[in-house]
C-alpha cells in the first residue's frame, strides 16, 4: 500500500521541514513525530527495515487532520495525507489501527453512520414531506454532521431556497445518511466502498447534488468515483449553488446582517475545492460590516481540527487545533465565527462554547 | 571536560518524577519520539538515516510549557546527573541539538507564549520556542517585522536563533540575531533562573547576554527573550547585477556599505551558483550575480539603489533589472527543498560549508576554499551576508561516495573544509554554530578560548548535565 508513495516517504524523510509551522498537529503538539518529516522519517525506517511496523508507528499516521496546508510549503507539492491514509489502511488491514479507530468502524457499520442515530427520522420529522422527492433531479444532500448537530441550518436551507423562489431543490432521505468519508478517513476502505456503492444507488438519479458539508462535497466528487462509484459531474457546494443567484439579486434582503463576522475557510472547501469567493461573496451581500479575515486565509488557512478522523482518535489535539485558530475570534471587537462546513463547526463548538459560530446559510436566513 | 556524572537513578525513577512535574502528556519515552528527536537536520544524520540510522536518541522527551516547569525538570536531571539536551525545532546544521549521550531532550516550543508587544518601543517579550514564522506573522499585525528570515524560518525558533547565533537572510541591512537581543531569562544546570535587564546599552560589567548567546544549549536553557523588532517597511525595491569576477562583486558590496548604503539583502553567487541554484529558480542571468534588496520608506531606498548602482557601475557591473532578483526573492527559500531529491540518490552527499572573514581577506579566502573544495567535490559558492568591515562565505559542496563509505567522504571533506578555512584566515562558522561538527576544529583554532569555555562551563553546569558533547566535549563518563 506505502510502496506506490516511494518518493513522497524519501522526499519528507530528507526535507528540509520548512511546512512545520503550518502544521496544525505539530503546532498543536509541540512534538517533531507529530511533523510530516517525523512521520515519513518513520515510515522510511520502517521501509528499510530498521523499525518494526508497529501499533506505536500507526498511531502517528492517524495524527493528520488531512488539512493539506503543508502542501502550500513544499515545493514538491507533497501530498501528506494520500500518504497518510495508506498507511491507515495498512494499519486497518494489520489490525494496528487505534482502539478508537476500531469502536468507531464497528459503531458505523452497526448504525450506518456516525452518530447512530436515525437520521432519515430525524431528517423527516424536520422538513415538510413535500421536500422529499426520490424522483428530484436537482437533490440536496445534507449529510450526517449537519443532520444531527445542525438542523437549524438545514431548515433555513431551505427558507433560503424558498425565499429566492427555488422550488426544485428535494431533500435527499438520508436512508445511507453518510458520504463515508470517516471511513475514509480511518483507513476503513472496504467499508468506504460498501457506504459508496449504497449511496450511488440512492443518488443515481440526480443531476445535481448540492450540499452544505464541503467533506461530503469532496467525497461525492472525487473519492466515490476513485472507488468506483460514478455520480453526476454537477456537484456543488451550497455556496457555489447560491452565489450566482444572489448576485442576480434573486434574494429578497429584508434587513442587513449587523454584526461583526470572522470568516473561516473550510479545509475541504477550500485548498480541496478550491471555493474561496463565493461564501464571501454570499456574506458582502448582505452583512453591513465588512467580514474579517483571519490571518491564515484562503489558500492558506488553517484547520479547525475536526478533519483526518482527528475527533476520533485523538479529541485533546482536535480541540487544541480550534482554540488555536479561535484565538483571533477573541482579539479586538467581539465578534461571530462564520464557516460553510458543519465538521468546522463541531469542532470550533466543542473547543470553546462562548464562541457564536454560524453557518453562511444562517447568515442568509436571518437577513430575509 | 571529564563528565563527572554518574547515573544515580533508573529511566523509571526519572519518568515517575519527570510526569509529577509535567503530568503524563508532556513527557514520552516512545520509540517513534526516540527515533524523531534523535538527529536534527545535520546532513550527515541524513545519510544515517538513509541507511536506516539514528545512532544517537535521547530515553526521554519533555515538552515544559513555563520557565518552572524548566526549572523544576533541570533540578531533577541535575540531582540524578541525567544528560539534557534543549532543543527548538531541530533545524540545525551541525548536529548540535542532537543526544550524544542519550538523557532527555528538552523541547521547548510549546514555551510559545507572546507576552508582550510594545509598537511604540518597537519590542517584544515571548517565550524562546516560539517558531520563527509564527513570530513574524504576530508582529506584522501589529506593524512590525523582526527582520530575521533564515532558511528555516519555518521550523526554527526564536530559542535556537540564540542558542547559535542566527544569521537571517536579510542580516545585512538588520543585522543578526544578537543585534536584536535585548534581554533573555535563562534557567541554569541547577535550575536557578537568571534574568539580564531590559535596559538599552548598558554598562554594567560583562553582558551576561553574550554569554549565552551561541551557547548551543551548553551553559543554560533560554526561556525568555526580550526583543528588538522593527517597523515593517514602506517599501522594497530590488536589482539583479552581475559581474565577471567575484572580486569585483565582493568590492561592490564593500563599496557600497563603505558608502553608508544598508541593503537588506546583498547576496553575490559565483558563476557556479548563478548556473544551478539561480537558473533553478528561474532567475536568467549568468557570471556572478549579486541580487540587491533595500526596504524601508521609500524616499531613502530609492536614493541608496541609484547609489548602489552607480557602484557597479564603475565597477563593470552589469544590470539585469528587478525583475530578475523580484523573481529570486518570491522564490529565495526554494534552495532549501533540494536536499529531497539529492538526497534520493544513494550516492551523493550534499551540505554546505559557510565561514567569515574581513574584506581584505575575503578574495583569498573564497578562491582558497573553491580550489581546495573543488578536488573532491562540485562546489556552488555564495556570498550571502556583508557587514562594513567584511562578509560571510557559503559553499554548497554537493559529492558522489558509495553507501559503505558515506560517512568517511563526508567528514574527510569536511576536514578539508574547515583545514582549508582555518588557513586561509576565516572563521569556522557564520551563522550554523560549532555543533558536533566543528567543536574539534574550533578547539584547534583557538585552544585559549576554548579553556575558558571549558571553565565557565564547570561552573554554570559542574555534573555536566547540559548538551553534554557539544562545545565542550563529552570525553569520558557515563554516557
Amino acid at each position: 500500500m506505502l510502496k506506490k508513495f516511494h518518493k513522497e516517504i524519501e522526499y519528507g524523510t530528507y526535507c528540509p521541514k520548512l511546512c512545520r509551522f503550518a502544521c496544525p498537529v505539530a503546532n498543536a503538539t509541540g512534538n517533531e513525530t507529530q511533523t510530516p518529516w517525523g512521520r515519513m522519517t518513520l515510515l522510511h525506517l520502517v521501509g528499510e527495515g530498521a523499525l518494526n511496523w508497529n501499533r506505536e508507528v500507526s498511531l502517528s499516521t492517524y495524527r493528520c487532520t488531512t488539512c493539506m496546508l503543508c502542501r502550500e510549503y513544499c515545493d514538491h507539492e507533497i501530498e501528506v495525507p494520500a500518504v497518510m491514509l495508506a498507511a491507515r489502511e495498512k494499519a486497518v488491514a494489520d489490525r494496528m489501527q487505534p482502539q478508537e479507530s476500531a469502536e468507531f468502524e464497528r459503531f458505523f457499520s452497526e448504525r450506518h453512520n456516525p452518530m447512530g442515530d436515525d437520521l432519515a427520522a430525524r431528517l423527516r420529522t424536520l422538513l415538510p414531506s413535500s421536500l422529499f422527492n426520490p424522483d428530484a433531479q436537482v437533490v440536496y444532500f445534507p449529510g450526517c454532521v449537519m443532520i444531527y448537530n445542525y438542523p437549524q441550518t438545514i431548515k433555513n436551507t431551505f427558507r433560503v431556497l424558498e425565499a429566492m423562489d427555488i422550488n426544485y431543490v428535494a431533500c435527499y432521505d438520508a436512508e445511507v445518511p453518510c458520504c463515508g468519508v470517516p471511513l475514509h478517513d480511518q483507513g476503513y476502505q472496504e467499508a468506504f466502498a460498501k457506504n459508496a456503492q449504497e449511496l450511488g444507488r440512492k443518488l443515481s438519479k440526480a443531476k445535481v447534488i448540492i450540499t452544505g458539508c464541503p467533506s461530503c462535497a469532496y467525497t461525492l466528487k472525487v473519492q466515490l468515483p476513485q472507488a468506483g462509484v460514478q455520480l453526476t459531474d454537477r456537484i456543488y457546494h451550497m455556496t457555489e449553488f447560491l452565489a450566482p443567484l444572489v448576485a442576480e439579486g434573486k434574494l429578497p434582503i429584508r434587513r442587513p446582517y449587523t454584526k461583526r463576522l470572522i470568516y473561516h475557510d473550510p479545509c475541504y472547501l477550500g485548498r480541496y475545492l478550491h471555493v474561496f469567493d463565493q461564501p464571501r461573496q454570499l456574506l458582502n451581500e448582505v452583512c453591513r460590516e465588512p467580514i474579517e479575515e483571519f490571518s491564515w486565509h484562503r489558500q492558506k488557512s488553517y484547520c479547525c481540527g475536526g478533519g483526518g478522523g482527528i475527533p476520533v482518535t485523538n479529541p485533546v489535539m482536535a480541540r487544541d487545533i480550534a482554540q488555536k485558530r479561535l484565538v483571533e475570534v477573541h482579539e479586538g471587537e467581539k465578534k461571530s465565527l462564520v464557516t460553510a462546513c458543519p465538521s468546522c463547526m463541531r469542532a470550533f463548538e466543542k473547543a470553546d462554547d462562548s464562541v457564536e459560530v454560524l453557518d453562511v446559510v444562517d447568515v442568509l436566513a436571518r437577513c430575509i | 571536560m571529564t563528565r563527572k556524572a554518574t547515573r544515580k537513578t533508573t529511566n523509571v525513577e526519572l519518568l515517575n518524577q519527570l510526569r509529577d512535574v509535567l503530568g503524563g502528556r508532556r513527557v514520552s519515552r516512545g520509540e517513534t519520539d526516540r527515533i524523531n528527536y534523535g538527529r536534527d537536520l545535520w546532513p550527515r544524520s541524513l545519510l544515517e538515516v538513509r541507511k536506516g540510522q539514528v545512532p544517537h536518541q535521547p530515553e526521554m522527551i519533555v515538552w515544559p510549557e513555563t520557565t518552572e516547569e524548566v526549572s523544576r525538570v533541570l533540578r531533577i536531571c541535575n540531582e540524578m546527573r541525567v544528560p539534557v539536551v534543549p532543543f527548538g525545532a531541530g533545524s540545525g546544521l551541525c548536529g548540535a541539538a542532537q543526544p550524544m549521550c542519550g538523557g532527555v531532550v528538552l523541547d521547548a516550543k510549546r514555551m510559545a507564549r507572546i507576552e508582550r508587544i510594545v509598537p511604540e518601543t518597537q519590542m517584544i517579550v515571548c517565550q524562546t520556542g516560539i517558531i520563527g514564522a509564527h513570530l513574524e506573522t504576530e508582529l506584522n499585525r501589529h506593524g512590525l517585522t523582526m527582520g530575521h528570515f533564515p532558511g528555516s524560518f519555518g521550523t526554527s525558533t526564536l530559542g535556537g536563533y540564540l542558542a547559535t547565533r542566527s544569521a537571517g537572510m536579510a542580516a545585512t541591512g538588520y543585522g543578526k540575531i544578537e543585534d536584536m537581543l535585548i534581554s533573555m531569562q535563562v534557567v541554569l544546570a541547577d535550575g536557578s533562573v537568571i534574568r539580564t535587564r531590559t535596559a538599552p546599552r548598558r554598562a554594567t560589567g560583562p553582558d551576561f547576554n553574550h554569554l549565552f548567546l551561541g551557547s548551543e544549549g551548553s551553559l543554560g536553557v533560554i526561556t525568555s527573550a526580550t526583543m528588538r523588532a522593527h517597523m515593517l517597511p514602506e517599501a522594497r525595491v530590488f536589482r539583479a547585477l552581475s559581474f565577471k569576477k567575484m572580486d569585483a562583486g565582493l568590492n561592490a558590496v564593500r563599496r557600497m556599505l563603505r558608502a553608508g548604503l544598508r541593503p537588506v539583502i546583498a547576496r553575490l553567487s559565483d558563476e557556479a551558483d548563478t548556473l544551478t541554484t539561480l537558473h533553478a529558480l528561474g532567475v536568467e542571468a549568468k557570471d556572478c550575480v549579486l541580487l540587491l534588496v533595500f526596504e524601508g520608506r521609500a524616499v531613502r531606498i530609492d536614493l541608496e539603489m541609484k547609489k548602489a548602482l552607480a557602484i557597479t557601475r564603475e565597477l563593470g557591473g552589469r544590470d539585469f533589472g528587478e525583475a530578475t532578483a523580484q523573481r529570486w526573492y518570491g522564490r529565495r527559500n526554494s534552495e532549501q527543498y533540494r536536499q529531497s531529491p539529492l538526497m534520493t540518490d544513494e550516492k551523493l552527499l550534499l551540505d554546505t560549508v559557510e565561514v567569515s572573514t574581513v574584506w581584505s581577506n575575503a578574495t583569498h579566502l573564497y578562491t582558497a576554499m573553491r580550489k581546495a573544495l573543488s578536488k573532491k567535490v562540485s562546489v556552488l559558492g555564495v556570498m550571502p551576508h556583508a557587514y562594513p568591515e567584511g562578509c560571510s562565505l557559503a559553499f554548497t559542496i554537493i559529492g558522489r561516495a558509495g553507501r559503505a563509505d558515506d560517512l568517511a567522504a563526508y567528514d574527510a571533506v569536511w576536514k578539508l573544509a574547515l583545514d582549508t578555512a582555518a588557513q586561509a584566515g576565516g572563521a569556522i562558522s557564520h551563522a550554523y554554530g560549532i555543533g558536533r561538527l566543528k567543536f574539534d576544529r574550533l578547539a584547534q583554532q583557538n585552544p585559549a578560548a576554548v579553556e575558558l569555555l571549558r571553565g565557565m562551563k564547570r561552573r554554570l553546569d559542574p555534573n555536566d548535565i547540559l548538551n553534554p558533547g557539544k562545545l565542550a566535549p563529552c570525553t569520558e563518563g557515563a554516557c
